[in-house]
């Protein structure tokens, strides 16, 4: 079926396109306008936004943790009074089935879950193939695993590490590498509470940083497109800007992905000893070119966190609000999960809130600077739309400043910023850019032979209502949503990198997981047929 | 004043959420805007208008003549006023509710007065499990106010009793106050299995004991000027709860498998 | 001048010079009428004057068992200082010292007031961790496990800032014994007023101050123009047919109870003459420039 996509402004930086124009789409692709051709279905977009669909790098829709907290938050869920339009707490939700519907509406394509244990991988995989609509991927966790660990111990050469990551990374069909507080949760078994960037880990003899650096050189060894994905240590801590200045060193100029680098923007400054130092790691961001960020912006709201990084998790479990929480001090990093409301009337909250933007409107480059509250850690996917607000117009963040304690914003640079981000900016950090960095050359413009996956926007004065509800939305060149409301449902691809590793690793694992375990190692892959629909992955070539 | 008057016409074939018919929420509206108000919980639209005959008067006092166990959240979040069911109701009534008198005549489903917060819940007959306990994953049950069942409730009466009274002068089920964090719990009829089960702090008393469980630990009777404080308290609402208090009463801490700093009283 | 004559009982043109305290009314129950006395005694012992011992506390009436929280008897004490801080920490030292502390006793707050002193919210802490808190609708209690059961204490009582400290009489006879007379008429009907108490022992104060003295270290000294036996020496203010002077201070939770009090106490002394009582009836001020409330004798006679 050939579409056509008439007069819209077409906003592609990939290709410097910003202006009126047709798009056409065939077949799912985006295609050359063809001569002498008549489309099968016109879509009048005079007066719209047409952008790529758009490419969440790190959301936490699907796992052992995020089915925890579901568990753990059923109040969260309930429809408690049917009759009510917006169901209480609505922004807390996750479904599988809610998480596709939701992103899909506001003209999301690809979602990338950024925290798959490897011996949770399957639960993991399930969900995601039941997540509707959207492409999908994962990045899965090393850094804490015995094994990894024991081949740092023993000296072995970054070959036997690369073939390891690649083994763990073929069966459980990550799309990248992930790791979190890197010996943190390996040093909390043994009773660590604190944990930095050089702390040794008990019995190993290593320290995050040399994990880190094995990791980043078996990354660049495979040639995954995606650079290490780094959930640093000393996360939430105030202080902890110098460890976020320090990882930023020691990436040693190699690709470096630093997520959610919010939480690691806190001074321990003034009255509160809590300030922002997201000026600092902004201007350290600006002059490592190697190094990518994504912000985990922090939105006012009840929301959970979830993560991995079950020592930084413990240690909150006395600021869990509703007071619950499940810790689990697994193999490798176990996790946590812990409810938490940000308030605007809390200093720690308001200067969190600030330091979040301070990184997106302070790091100059938009290609480095990715769009996260690393759902929903932050604040849920579905506040999006009002954080896209936030970076647009001073206006709109002055007057939510002005609901905080102002003795919170003296303690940041936000007040005195003035950037807004242009409509090209905001296309790239969250569509050319994430598919850069993720490796995908198929998606993330709107070049010929690209994906059709297309998000047209109304353009209005409310920027969170143009960005919450699409005008139109195509997933692969089929029309999924009408103004905000899912029309069509289809199944994405789950994306994945599949390094070619030396095999006698395999046989090593089987004897590894035998001997220790009495288990068989493949007991933890997930091969394509356990999953539920027909060809559910997508290979992403590994070329960097 | 008159007050405002839902006479129910028929059994109706669905369950109804009528959490919409609290004073607070009628205030000020006319007859005519009532019976506009939609009650459904399925896709069959439902209002007020066509299942009863509205005598208009003051919201400020709704009397629901004659009652069904498919009404569902009677009195959700009342705040003041009153509500007078002659009849019987289905679950969650009094859900949440901070302030105001909701009297039942007939039984109640499960939840009734689930995580009453103040004011006054009665119910006439039964009341279903989890009387005034909170739905799932909510940290709280009753935090405030008193709820009085002159017949029996069901299992797990109380469950996460935080603050407040509860009196069942009938039977408990099993498992009453389980999980309570503290507030007091009175059952004068007969008792289920495992009253207190991982109680926090608090007190149930009871007229007529099971056994204990043995993480409930003897600490003797005693004339305690607290039992007899409640006594004179609750003789307006229940005299046989006031009796009960007045009695000489021998004390078991507990649940020493959770806290351990509650008790459970009854007749030396 | 002439003096107004009662029942041949003279009664100045003055006036009793009143000041704004803080005050605040507890029950304190015990497993009889004469432990629940004792607990209100010894809680108001050492409390006449708030120049040396922080507050004036009394018992105000006794109290039967049907109308007390706990259906146990009862008093209610009622306890009076300058500022509300001061009030707070003496409320809870005695209560501390001297209700807990009295077997069998319990205690409940007597006032209503928007405005809150807490008793048991503090007293708890005795329970190291074994208090336990009862609510039964606005009202909050402690049970705090002591040696004999429990000690029963309310979380909080009132605070009026609208009490009156310093209503007085001055009793003046021809010999102590005629004085004492009618100052023990007085003190009994005052005793029966509510909401007042005579902080003094057994209602009577004997050494009447002036403000001032001649050593340096002296902020108050005997009242030298009421010492009969300076009669001839100082500036008096006695007739020769006065050889003894009684003085009557009252405190109230508010201005009326203050007035009731001296009315009563007034009437007493004028019933029973100048024979067998007093010749005179005097009240104390300071000119009327220090206190605002003046209780003018003229105006409270029966």
């Amino acid at each position: 079926m050939l579409i056509l996509l008439k007069g819209g402004r077409i906003v592609d930086p990939v290709n410097n396109r910003d202006g009126i124009g047709d798009l056409w789409i065939e077949d799912g692709r985006i295609v050359a306008p063809p001569a002498g051709r008549q489309p099968d279905q016109i879509h009048d977009v005079t007066g719209k936004i047409v952008m790529a669909g758009a490419i969440d790098i790190h959301s936490h829709i699907a796992g052992g943790n995020v089915n925890t907290a579901r568990l753990l938050l059923p109040e969260l869920h309930r429809a408690d009074a049917p009759l009510q339009k917006v169901l209480p707490l609505a922004s807390a939700k996750w479904s599988t089935f809610e998480t596709g519907v939701r992103y899909a509406a506001m003209g999301f394509t690809t979602v990338i879950e950024p925290a798959l244990a490897p011996h949770q991988a399957l639960q993991g995989h399930l969900e995601l193939s039941d997540v509707p609509i959207l492409d999908k991927g994962a990045l899965t966790i090393l850094g804490n695993d015995d094994f990894l660990l024991s081949l740092l111990r023993e000296g072995e050469k970054p070959g036997a590490i690369a073939d390891y990551v690649a083994a763990t990374l073929a069966a459980t069909n990550g799309l990248g590498l992930k790791t979190i507080n890197a010996g943190g949760a390996t040093s909390f078994k043994y009773n660590v509470r604190a944990f930095g960037l050089d702390d040794a880990v008990p019995f190993y003899g290593t320290t995050s940083r040399k994990i880190l650096e094995a990791l980043q050189q078996a990354v660049d060894d495979l040639k995954i497109p995606h650079p290490l994905h780094l959930h640093a240590n000393n996360l939430g801590i105030p202080g902890n800007v110098s460890t976020a200045l320090a990882t930023i060193e020691a990436a040693r100029g190699k690709p470096l992905h630093l997520a959610h680098l919010q939480f690691y923007c806190y001074g321990d400054e003034g009255d509160h000893g809590f300030s922002s130092g997201a000026a600092a790691v902004a201007a350290a961001v600006n002059a490592a070119p190697n190094v990518t960020v994504d912000v985990g912006q922090s939105m006012f709201r009840q929301t959970v966190t979830i993560s991995s990084d079950v020592l930084r998790q413990f240690n909150a479990v006395g600021q869990a609000r509703p007071k619950k929480s499940v810790i689990f001090d697994a193999d490798a990093e176990g996790g946590g999960v812990v409810p938490y409301h940000y308030r605007e009337t809390e200093f720690a909250n308001a200067v969190q809130w600030a330091c979040g933007l301070e990184l997106f409107l302070l790091i100059d480059d938009p290609w480095r600077v990715f769009f996260t509250t690393d759902h929903p850690n932050g604040a849920p996917f579905t506040t999006y739309p009002e954080v896209f607000a936030l970076l647009m117009s001073r206006e709109a963040r002055a007057e939510a400043a002005a609901r905080l304690p102002q003795a919170a914003l003296a303690v940041t640079t936000l007040p005195s910023i003035a950037r807004e981000y242009t409509l090209n900016e905001i296309a790239i950090m969250t569509r050319a850019a994430p598919a850069k960095l993720l490796g995908l050359k198929d998606r993330g413009h709107l070049g010929e032979g690209g994906l059709a996956d297309v998000a047209v926007y109304s353009p209005d004065k409310d920027i969170a209502k143009m960005f919450g509800a699409a005008h139109l939305v195509f997933k692969d060149g089929d029309l999924v949503v009408r103004d905000g409301t899912v029309t069509h449902y289809r199944w994405g691809k789950t994306l994945k990198v599949n390094p070619g590793y030396d095999k006698a690793m395999d046989r090593r694992l089987s004897g590894y997981y035998d001997h220790h375990f009495g288990v068989s190692h493949n007991m933890f892959a997930v091969p394509e047929h356990i999953l539920p629909r027909p060809d559910p992955f997508q290979e992403v070539e590994c070329a960097q | 004043m008159k007050p405002l008057v839902l006479a129910l016409e028929q059994e109706p074939d669905q369950r109804l959420d009528l959490s919409p018919l609290s004073p607070h929420r009628l205030d000020g509206k006319s007859a005519k805007e009532i019976a506009e108000i939609e009650v459904q919980t399925t896709r069959e639209k439902v209002t007020v208008g066509d299942l009863f005959r509205i005598r208009p008067g003051d919201a400020q006092t709704i009397v629901f003549e004659g009652g069904s166990t498919r009404l569902d959240n009677v009195g959700l979040g009342l705040k003041g006023g009153e509500i007078i069911v002659e009849g019987d109701v289905g679950k969650c009534v009094g859900r949440s509710m901070s302030g105001g008198n909701l009297v039942v005549a007939g039984d109640a489903g499960p939840y009734a007065g689930s995580a009453l917060s103040g004011g006054r819940l009665e119910i006439g007959g039964n009341a279903g499990d989890f009387l005034g306990g909170p739905l799932e994953g909510e940290l709280e049950g009753v935090t405030g106010g008193l709820l009085i069942v002159r017949g029996d409730a069901g299992a797990r009466a109380g469950d996460r009793l935080r603050r407040g009274t509860l009196v069942i002068e009938g039977s408990a089920g099993d498992y009453p106050g389980s999980r309570m964090i503290a507030g007091t719990l009175v059952v004068l009829g007969a008792t289920g299995v495992l009253p207190g089960y991982l109680m926090r702090r608090g007190t149930i008393a009871l007229a007529n004991p099971p056994e204990l469980a043995p993480t409930f630990l003897d600490c003797g009777a005693h004339e305690l000027a607290f039992a007899s404080l409640s006594s004179r308290l609750l003789k307006p609402e229940s005299r046989g709860a006031a009796k009960l208090f007045s009695s000489l009463l021998h004390r078991f801490a507990g649940d020493s498998a959770a806290l351990g700093k509650g008790e459970i009283l009854f007749p030396a | 001048m002439r003096p107004i004559v009662r029942n041949g009982v003279r009664i100045d043109e003055s006036f009793a010079e009143a000041f704004p305290m803080r005050g605040t009314a507890i029950v304190i129950t015990g497993p009889n009428q004469r432990w629940a006395k004792q607990a209100a005694v010894t809680m108001t012992g050492f409390a006449t004057s708030v120049i040396g011992c922080g507050c004036e506390a009394g018992i105000d009436h006794e109290i039967s068992a049907k109308e007390t929280p706990d259906g146990r008897p009862g008093v209610r004490v009622l306890i009076f200082a300058m500022s509300s801080d001061t009030l707070q920490t003496q409320l809870v030292n005695r209560v501390g010292q001297c209700v807990l502390t009295s077997p069998g006793s319990a205690c409940f707050g007597d006032l209503e007031s928007e405005d809150r002193l807490q008793i048991g919210d503090a007293i708890r802490y005795f329970g190291d961790g074994w208090q336990v808190s009862k609510k039964f609708g606005a009202r909050h209690f402690w049970r705090v496990p002591v040696m004999d059961g429990e000690f029963l204490c309310e979380a909080t009582t009132g605070l009026t800032k609208k009490a009156v400290g310093g209503g007085n009489l001055l009793i003046m006879g021809a010999t102590p014994k005629t004085t004492f007379r009618a100052t023990e008429a007085a003190v009994a009907a005052m005793n029966e007023v509510k909401d007042v108490i005579l902080p003094f022992p057994g209602g009577i104060v004997r050494s009447g101050s002036k403000v001032g003295s001649k050593y340096k270290a002296m902020s108050a000294s005997t009242n030298d123009a009421y010492c009969p036996t300076l009669r001839g020496a100082v500036a008096t203010n006695l007739d020769e047919d006065i050889g003894c002077v009684l003085e009557i201070v009252i405190d109230g939770l508010n201005e009326q109870a203050v007035a009731k009090a001296m009315r009563a106490g007034l009437a007493a002394i004028l019933k029973l003459g100048p024979e067998d009582g007093a010749v005179r009836v005097g009240a104390g001020n300071y000119g009327g420039k220090l206190g605002p409330f003046h209780f003018h004798l003229k105006d409270l006679l029966p």
